[in-house]
Protein backbone atom coordinates (compact mmCIF):
# COMPACT_ATOMS: atom_id res chain seq x y z
CA UNK A 1 0.00 0.00 0.00
CA UNK A 2 1.61 3.18 -0.84
CA UNK A 3 1.34 6.73 0.86
CA UNK A 4 -1.74 7.95 -1.49
CA UNK A 5 -3.87 5.28 -0.46
CA UNK A 6 -3.18 5.66 3.48
CA UNK A 7 -4.15 9.67 2.65
CA UNK A 8 -7.27 8.40 1.61
CA UNK A 9 -7.84 6.39 4.55
CA UNK A 10 -10.06 7.10 7.77
CA UNK A 11 -8.63 7.83 11.28
CA UNK A 12 -9.69 4.45 12.27
CA UNK A 13 -8.45 2.68 9.49
CA UNK A 14 -5.32 4.67 9.49
CA UNK A 15 -4.16 3.24 13.09
CA UNK A 16 -4.74 -0.15 11.51
CA UNK A 17 -2.10 0.61 9.15
CA UNK A 18 0.15 1.89 11.57
CA UNK A 19 0.16 -0.68 13.99
CA UNK A 20 2.88 -3.24 12.78
CA UNK A 21 5.55 -0.35 12.98
CA UNK A 22 4.33 1.44 10.00
CA UNK A 23 6.39 4.88 10.20
CA UNK A 24 5.09 5.76 6.83
CA UNK A 25 0.89 5.67 7.91
CA UNK A 26 2.02 7.15 10.93
CA UNK A 27 3.64 9.88 9.16
CA UNK A 28 0.39 10.74 7.59
CA UNK A 29 -1.63 10.78 10.99
CA UNK A 30 1.11 13.15 12.48
CA UNK A 31 0.21 15.40 9.22
CA UNK A 32 -3.56 15.01 10.29
CA UNK A 33 -3.50 15.93 13.86
CA UNK A 34 -0.41 17.82 14.40
CA UNK A 35 -1.52 21.22 13.85
CA UNK A 36 -5.13 20.56 15.60
CA UNK A 37 -2.96 18.90 18.40
CA UNK A 38 -0.41 21.67 19.14
CA UNK A 39 -3.34 24.52 18.97
CA UNK A 40 -4.73 22.81 21.97
CA UNK A 41 -2.01 22.60 23.76
CA UNK A 42 -1.29 26.13 23.21
CA UNK A 43 -4.44 27.11 24.30
CA UNK A 44 -3.84 25.57 28.08
CA UNK A 45 -0.08 26.10 28.20
CA UNK A 46 0.04 29.77 26.27
CA UNK A 47 3.58 28.89 25.88
CA UNK A 48 5.23 27.75 22.16
CA UNK A 49 8.50 25.96 23.40
CA UNK A 50 6.66 23.65 25.96
CA UNK A 51 3.56 23.28 23.56
CA UNK A 52 5.91 21.87 21.37
CA UNK A 53 7.71 19.53 23.45
CA UNK A 54 4.23 18.43 24.97
CA UNK A 55 3.51 17.40 21.25
CA UNK A 56 6.71 15.49 20.90
CA UNK A 57 5.37 13.43 23.74
CA UNK A 58 1.67 13.57 22.74
CA UNK A 59 2.95 11.94 19.64
CA UNK A 60 5.37 9.17 20.95
CA UNK A 61 2.83 8.14 23.51
CA UNK A 62 0.55 7.46 20.45
CA UNK A 63 2.78 5.65 18.19
CA UNK A 64 3.25 3.50 21.20
CA UNK A 65 0.03 2.74 22.12
CA UNK A 66 -1.78 2.56 18.67
CA UNK A 67 -2.77 -1.25 19.47
CA UNK A 68 -4.70 -0.14 22.44
CA UNK A 69 -7.14 1.47 20.30
CA UNK A 70 -10.25 -0.26 20.45
CA UNK A 71 -12.03 1.58 17.89
CA UNK A 72 -14.90 2.02 20.76
CA UNK A 73 -14.40 5.98 20.49
CA UNK A 74 -13.47 8.48 18.00
CA UNK A 75 -9.73 8.71 16.90
CA UNK A 76 -9.98 12.28 17.38
CA UNK A 77 -11.41 11.85 20.84
CA UNK A 78 -8.57 9.44 21.78
CA UNK A 79 -6.02 11.42 20.75
CA UNK A 80 -7.07 14.70 22.54
CA UNK A 81 -7.67 12.30 25.39
CA UNK A 82 -3.88 11.16 25.75
CA UNK A 83 -3.03 15.19 24.74
CA UNK A 84 -5.18 16.31 27.99
CA UNK A 85 -3.01 13.88 29.73
CA UNK A 86 0.48 14.78 28.55
CA UNK A 87 -0.59 18.82 28.78
CA UNK A 88 -1.81 17.78 32.45
CA UNK A 89 1.96 16.09 33.33
CA UNK A 90 3.57 18.97 31.52
CA UNK A 91 1.96 21.70 33.38
CA UNK A 92 2.54 19.81 36.65
CA UNK A 93 6.16 19.62 35.81
CA UNK A 94 6.57 23.77 35.04
CA UNK A 95 4.06 24.80 38.08
CA UNK A 96 6.97 25.97 40.38
CA UNK A 97 9.19 27.29 37.08
CA UNK A 98 8.56 30.59 35.68
CA UNK A 99 7.30 30.14 32.20
CA UNK A 100 8.81 32.60 29.85
CA UNK A 101 8.15 32.64 25.96
CA UNK A 102 5.79 34.21 23.75
CA UNK A 103 2.34 35.06 25.44
CA UNK A 104 -0.68 33.62 23.55
CA UNK A 105 -2.06 36.98 22.74
CA UNK A 106 0.62 38.27 20.99
CA UNK A 107 1.36 35.12 18.52
CA UNK A 108 -1.47 35.80 16.18
CA UNK A 109 0.08 34.60 12.85
CA UNK A 110 0.90 37.39 10.64
CA UNK A 111 1.80 35.29 7.56
CA UNK A 112 -1.58 34.52 6.73
CA UNK A 113 -3.70 37.91 4.66
CA UNK A 114 -6.94 38.51 3.60
CA UNK A 115 -7.63 39.70 0.19
CA UNK A 116 -9.60 42.40 1.67
CA UNK A 117 -6.79 44.23 3.68
CA UNK A 118 -9.13 45.93 6.07
CA UNK A 119 -11.08 42.79 6.83
CA UNK A 120 -7.61 41.56 7.58
CA UNK A 121 -7.00 43.94 10.16
CA UNK A 122 -10.36 43.49 11.63
CA UNK A 123 -10.17 39.53 12.13
CA UNK A 124 -6.33 40.19 13.49
CA UNK A 125 -7.64 42.87 15.96
CA UNK A 126 -10.38 40.36 16.92
CA UNK A 127 -8.21 37.16 17.26
CA UNK A 128 -5.68 39.08 19.04
CA UNK A 129 -8.26 40.72 21.68
CA UNK A 130 -9.56 37.04 21.84
CA UNK A 131 -6.23 35.46 22.52
CA UNK A 132 -5.72 38.24 25.24
CA UNK A 133 -8.97 37.39 26.57
CA UNK A 134 -8.47 33.80 26.60
CA UNK A 135 -5.26 34.01 28.82
CA UNK A 136 -7.24 35.71 31.64
CA UNK A 137 -9.26 32.53 32.04
CA UNK A 138 -8.33 29.01 34.03
CA UNK A 139 -6.73 26.52 32.13
CA UNK A 140 -9.81 24.47 32.85
CA UNK A 141 -12.09 27.11 31.09
CA UNK A 142 -9.34 27.17 27.98
CA UNK A 143 -9.60 23.88 27.54
CA UNK A 144 -13.30 23.39 27.55
CA UNK A 145 -14.03 26.46 25.18
CA UNK A 146 -11.34 24.87 23.12
CA UNK A 147 -12.83 21.57 22.82
CA UNK A 148 -16.59 23.11 22.53
CA UNK A 149 -15.90 25.69 20.40
CA UNK A 150 -12.84 25.14 18.22
CA UNK A 151 -13.01 21.58 18.16
CA UNK A 152 -16.70 21.28 18.95
CA UNK A 153 -16.72 17.49 20.47
CA UNK A 154 -20.05 16.43 21.33
CA UNK A 155 -20.79 16.84 25.62
CA UNK A 156 -20.11 12.89 26.14
CA UNK A 157 -16.31 12.58 24.03
CA UNK A 158 -15.81 15.73 26.29
CA UNK A 159 -16.84 13.84 29.43
CA UNK A 160 -14.97 11.21 28.33
CA UNK A 161 -11.59 12.74 27.71
CA UNK A 162 -11.32 14.64 30.30
CA UNK A 163 -12.78 12.30 32.67
CA UNK A 164 -15.75 14.24 34.25
CA UNK A 165 -19.58 13.92 33.97
CA UNK A 166 -21.48 15.28 31.13
CA UNK A 167 -23.48 17.64 33.59
CA UNK A 168 -19.78 19.33 34.50
CA UNK A 169 -19.01 19.18 31.40
CA UNK A 170 -22.63 21.54 30.48
CA UNK A 171 -22.19 23.63 33.09
CA UNK A 172 -18.26 24.36 32.86
CA UNK A 173 -19.15 25.19 29.26
CA UNK A 174 -21.60 27.83 30.37
CA UNK A 175 -19.28 29.29 32.66
CA UNK A 176 -15.93 29.22 30.69
CA UNK A 177 -18.37 31.30 27.74
CA UNK A 178 -19.12 33.58 30.51
CA UNK A 179 -15.92 34.66 31.54
CA UNK A 180 -14.59 35.10 28.76
CA UNK A 181 -17.51 37.67 27.73
CA UNK A 182 -16.36 39.38 30.57
CA UNK A 183 -13.04 39.79 30.08
CA UNK A 184 -14.14 40.41 26.02
CA UNK A 185 -16.18 43.54 28.18
CA UNK A 186 -13.43 44.89 30.03
CA UNK A 187 -11.54 45.15 27.00
CA UNK A 188 -14.08 47.15 25.52
CA UNK A 189 -15.01 45.16 22.22
CA UNK A 190 -18.70 44.41 23.58
CA UNK A 191 -20.17 46.32 20.40
CA UNK A 192 -17.15 44.19 18.60
CA UNK A 193 -17.68 41.01 19.38
CA UNK A 194 -20.67 40.54 21.59
CA UNK B 1 -15.71 31.18 41.14
CA UNK B 2 -18.45 30.24 39.19
CA UNK B 3 -21.30 32.85 38.67
CA UNK B 4 -24.42 34.04 36.66
CA UNK B 5 -26.20 30.72 36.80
CA UNK B 6 -27.56 29.87 33.97
CA UNK B 7 -31.45 31.01 33.79
CA UNK B 8 -32.58 27.67 31.33
CA UNK B 9 -30.82 24.57 31.24
CA UNK B 10 -31.29 24.81 27.64
CA UNK B 11 -28.61 27.55 27.96
CA UNK B 12 -25.89 24.91 28.65
CA UNK B 13 -26.27 23.00 25.69
CA UNK B 14 -26.69 26.19 23.21
CA UNK B 15 -22.58 25.89 22.07
CA UNK B 16 -23.74 22.19 21.02
CA UNK B 17 -26.56 23.34 19.48
CA UNK B 18 -24.39 25.11 17.10
CA UNK B 19 -21.95 22.90 16.61
CA UNK B 20 -25.08 20.07 15.83
CA UNK B 21 -23.62 17.79 18.47
CA UNK B 22 -27.35 17.20 20.67
CA UNK B 23 -29.40 14.50 19.96
CA UNK B 24 -31.70 14.69 17.58
CA UNK B 25 -34.28 14.73 20.69
CA UNK B 26 -32.10 17.61 22.49
CA UNK B 27 -31.96 19.33 19.35
CA UNK B 28 -35.73 19.45 18.70
CA UNK B 29 -36.29 20.26 22.56
CA UNK B 30 -34.06 23.10 22.31
CA UNK B 31 -35.06 24.62 19.38
CA UNK B 32 -38.66 24.67 20.96
CA UNK B 33 -37.55 26.50 23.82
CA UNK B 34 -35.95 29.28 21.73
CA UNK B 35 -39.08 29.98 19.69
CA UNK B 36 -40.29 31.46 23.35
CA UNK B 37 -37.00 32.61 25.19
CA UNK B 38 -35.75 35.74 24.58
CA UNK B 39 -32.67 35.18 27.04
CA UNK B 40 -31.69 32.02 25.79
CA UNK B 41 -31.76 33.59 22.07
CA UNK B 42 -29.29 36.57 22.83
CA UNK B 43 -27.54 33.73 24.66
CA UNK B 44 -27.47 31.85 21.00
CA UNK B 45 -26.11 35.08 19.83
CA UNK B 46 -23.43 35.23 22.15
CA UNK B 47 -22.16 31.43 21.19
CA UNK B 48 -22.08 32.06 17.80
CA UNK B 49 -20.52 35.13 17.27
CA UNK B 50 -17.90 33.74 20.22
CA UNK B 51 -17.47 30.24 18.62
CA UNK B 52 -16.41 32.37 15.14
CA UNK B 53 -14.06 34.73 17.18
CA UNK B 54 -12.14 32.08 19.28
CA UNK B 55 -11.98 29.99 15.75
CA UNK B 56 -10.71 32.87 14.03
CA UNK B 57 -7.87 33.48 16.78
CA UNK B 58 -6.76 29.92 17.25
CA UNK B 59 -6.80 29.26 13.55
CA UNK B 60 -4.67 32.91 13.35
CA UNK B 61 -2.22 31.33 15.63
CA UNK B 62 1.06 29.25 13.98
CA UNK B 63 1.71 25.86 13.86
CA UNK B 64 4.36 23.62 15.39
CA UNK B 65 8.01 23.89 13.91
CA UNK B 66 8.65 21.27 11.17
CA UNK B 67 11.45 20.37 13.70
CA UNK B 68 9.23 19.09 15.56
CA UNK B 69 8.00 16.32 12.88
CA UNK B 70 11.42 15.44 12.32
CA UNK B 71 11.87 14.32 16.29
CA UNK B 72 8.83 12.58 16.33
CA UNK B 73 9.91 10.65 13.67
CA UNK B 74 13.43 10.43 14.43
CA UNK B 75 12.57 9.34 17.87
CA UNK B 76 10.26 6.96 16.38
CA UNK B 77 13.14 5.27 13.86
CA UNK B 78 15.45 4.57 16.78
CA UNK B 79 13.33 3.29 18.56
CA UNK B 80 12.24 0.61 15.95
CA UNK B 81 15.70 -0.20 15.47
CA UNK B 82 16.57 -0.74 19.03
CA UNK B 83 13.83 -2.55 20.09
CA UNK B 84 13.16 -6.67 20.19
CA UNK B 85 12.28 -8.61 17.81
CA UNK B 86 9.42 -9.46 19.45
CA UNK B 87 8.28 -5.45 19.54
CA UNK B 88 9.62 -4.86 15.95
CA UNK B 89 7.02 -7.83 14.91
CA UNK B 90 5.31 -6.79 11.57
CA UNK B 91 8.55 -5.26 10.29
CA UNK B 92 10.19 -6.98 7.10
CA UNK B 93 13.62 -8.14 7.43
CA UNK B 94 16.37 -9.38 5.23
CA UNK B 95 17.91 -12.35 5.81
CA UNK B 96 20.88 -10.33 6.99
CA UNK B 97 18.83 -8.55 9.98
CA UNK B 98 17.29 -12.18 10.65
CA UNK B 99 20.53 -13.51 11.25
CA UNK B 100 22.02 -10.52 12.15
CA UNK B 101 18.71 -10.23 15.34
CA UNK B 102 19.31 -14.16 16.00
CA UNK B 103 22.76 -13.49 16.96
CA UNK B 104 21.71 -10.60 19.25
CA UNK B 105 19.00 -12.31 20.98
CA UNK B 106 21.58 -15.09 21.86
CA UNK B 107 23.62 -12.09 23.21
CA UNK B 108 20.92 -10.92 25.57
CA UNK B 109 21.50 -13.94 27.38
CA UNK B 110 24.11 -12.78 30.30
CA UNK B 111 26.33 -16.02 30.38
CA UNK B 112 26.18 -16.94 26.55
CA UNK B 113 29.47 -13.88 25.95
CA UNK B 114 31.14 -16.00 28.73
CA UNK B 115 30.81 -19.27 27.22
CA UNK B 116 31.61 -17.87 23.71
CA UNK B 117 34.72 -16.42 25.10
CA UNK B 118 35.86 -19.70 26.62
CA UNK B 119 34.76 -21.82 23.38
CA UNK B 120 37.29 -19.06 21.07
CA UNK B 121 40.30 -19.53 23.58
CA UNK B 122 39.96 -23.53 23.77
CA UNK B 123 39.94 -23.35 20.26
CA UNK B 124 42.67 -20.93 19.50
CA UNK B 125 44.49 -23.76 22.34
CA UNK B 126 43.26 -26.74 20.09
CA UNK B 127 44.77 -25.26 17.23
CA UNK B 128 48.10 -24.17 18.19
CA UNK B 129 48.81 -28.00 19.65
CA UNK B 130 48.06 -29.08 15.71
CA UNK B 131 50.09 -26.82 14.24
CA UNK B 132 52.74 -26.88 16.34
CA UNK B 133 52.85 -30.32 17.15
CA UNK B 134 53.49 -32.34 20.36
CA UNK B 135 56.53 -29.36 21.25
CA UNK B 136 53.59 -26.92 20.91
CA UNK B 137 55.65 -24.45 18.36
CA UNK B 138 54.66 -23.64 15.08
CA UNK B 139 56.91 -22.61 12.08
CA UNK B 140 60.74 -23.70 11.12
CA UNK B 141 62.88 -24.28 13.08
CA UNK B 142 65.70 -22.28 13.92
CA UNK B 143 69.14 -20.80 16.17
CA UNK B 144 69.92 -22.79 19.52
CA UNK B 145 69.39 -26.51 20.13
CA UNK B 146 65.94 -25.99 21.44
CA UNK B 147 65.05 -28.66 24.61
CA UNK B 148 61.89 -30.34 23.33
CA UNK B 149 59.84 -33.40 23.61
CA UNK B 150 60.85 -36.13 25.78
CA UNK B 151 61.99 -34.31 29.09
CA UNK B 152 65.87 -33.71 30.30
CA UNK B 153 66.60 -35.99 33.43
CA UNK B 154 67.06 -39.66 34.51
CA UNK B 155 64.14 -41.51 32.19
CA UNK B 156 61.47 -43.56 34.03
CA UNK B 157 62.42 -45.79 31.07
CA UNK B 158 65.57 -46.49 29.24
CA UNK B 159 65.51 -44.14 26.15
CA UNK B 160 67.84 -44.51 23.11
CA UNK B 161 69.23 -41.18 21.41
CA UNK B 162 70.26 -40.90 18.06
CA UNK B 163 72.08 -37.73 16.58
CA UNK B 164 70.81 -37.30 13.00
CA UNK B 165 71.44 -34.94 10.41
CA UNK B 166 69.19 -35.25 7.50
CA UNK B 167 69.93 -33.78 3.98
CA UNK B 168 69.54 -30.11 3.30
CA UNK B 169 66.40 -30.44 1.18
CA UNK B 170 64.38 -32.43 4.28
CA UNK B 171 61.26 -30.62 4.40
CA UNK B 172 60.31 -30.29 8.49
CA UNK B 173 56.90 -32.38 7.89
CA UNK B 174 58.88 -35.35 6.20
CA UNK B 175 61.59 -35.25 9.56
CA UNK B 176 58.42 -35.17 11.52
CA UNK B 177 56.33 -37.99 9.40
CA UNK B 178 59.34 -40.25 9.42
CA UNK B 179 60.59 -39.70 13.56
CA UNK B 180 56.48 -40.35 14.22
CA UNK B 181 56.98 -43.30 11.97
CA UNK B 182 59.72 -44.83 13.83
CA UNK B 183 57.59 -44.24 17.04
CA UNK B 184 60.61 -41.61 18.55
CA UNK B 185 60.66 -38.03 19.17
CA UNK B 186 62.86 -35.08 18.57
CA UNK B 187 64.55 -34.24 22.03
CA UNK B 188 66.72 -31.66 20.52
CA UNK B 189 67.84 -29.53 17.35
CA UNK B 190 68.33 -28.40 14.99
CA UNK B 191 71.55 -27.17 15.93
CA UNK B 192 73.30 -24.70 13.95
CA UNK B 193 75.15 -27.68 12.31
CA UNK B 194 71.52 -29.25 11.64
CA UNK B 195 71.79 -32.15 14.10
CA UNK B 196 69.11 -33.09 15.40
CA UNK B 197 68.68 -35.77 18.78
CA UNK B 198 65.99 -38.09 18.55
CA UNK B 199 64.87 -40.00 21.62
CA UNK B 200 63.18 -43.53 21.13
CA UNK B 201 61.45 -45.36 24.31
CA UNK B 202 63.87 -48.89 24.12
CA UNK B 203 61.18 -51.72 24.14
CA UNK B 204 62.22 -54.82 23.76
CA UNK B 205 62.83 -55.57 20.11
CA UNK B 206 64.38 -52.32 20.05
CA UNK B 207 68.24 -51.77 19.98
CA UNK B 208 70.32 -48.51 18.41
CA UNK B 209 71.19 -50.68 15.85
CA UNK B 210 68.08 -52.07 14.87
CA UNK B 211 66.94 -47.76 14.89
CA UNK B 212 69.87 -47.02 12.96
CA UNK B 213 69.33 -49.73 10.29
CA UNK B 214 65.37 -47.86 10.01
CA UNK B 215 66.41 -44.85 9.66
CA UNK B 216 69.25 -45.82 6.98
CA UNK B 217 66.05 -47.36 4.81
CA UNK B 218 65.49 -43.63 4.16
CA UNK B 219 68.43 -42.23 2.77
CA UNK B 220 66.22 -39.22 0.78
CA UNK B 221 65.83 -38.15 4.35
CA UNK B 222 68.96 -39.16 6.38
CA UNK B 223 72.58 -38.15 5.30
CA UNK B 224 73.92 -39.67 8.47
CA UNK B 225 73.21 -41.08 11.90
CA UNK B 226 74.67 -42.05 15.16
CA UNK B 227 74.08 -43.52 18.62
CA UNK B 228 74.34 -41.37 21.45
CA UNK B 229 75.49 -42.70 24.51
CA UNK B 230 72.84 -42.83 27.33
Amino acid sequence: MNSTNWQDLTDSDLIKACVPNNEEAFAILYQRYEKRVFQYLMTIMNEAPLAEETLVEVMLAIWKCLNTFQGQSKVSTWIFGIAHHKAVDALRKVTRQQRGGMPLEDIVETAESNENPLEDTQQKRMATLTNQALTTLSPDHREILHMAFYEELSYPEIAELLGIPVNTVKTRVYYAKQQLKKHLQHQGVTEEII
Amino acid sequence: MESEQPLHTEATLLPAYVSRKLTPEEHQHVEHHLKSCPTCQQELQEVKTMQTALKTAIQKRPGPSPATFDKVMSRIHQEIRTAPKAIRKGIETSWWESIESAFRSLFEIPWVPALASFLIVGQAVLLLSVLGGPDGQVGPRQGPIIERGIPQGTPAVPIIKIQVEFIETAQEIQIRSLVQELGGQIVNGPTKEGLYILGFVQKETDSPESLLSALHTHPDLIKTAKPLQP
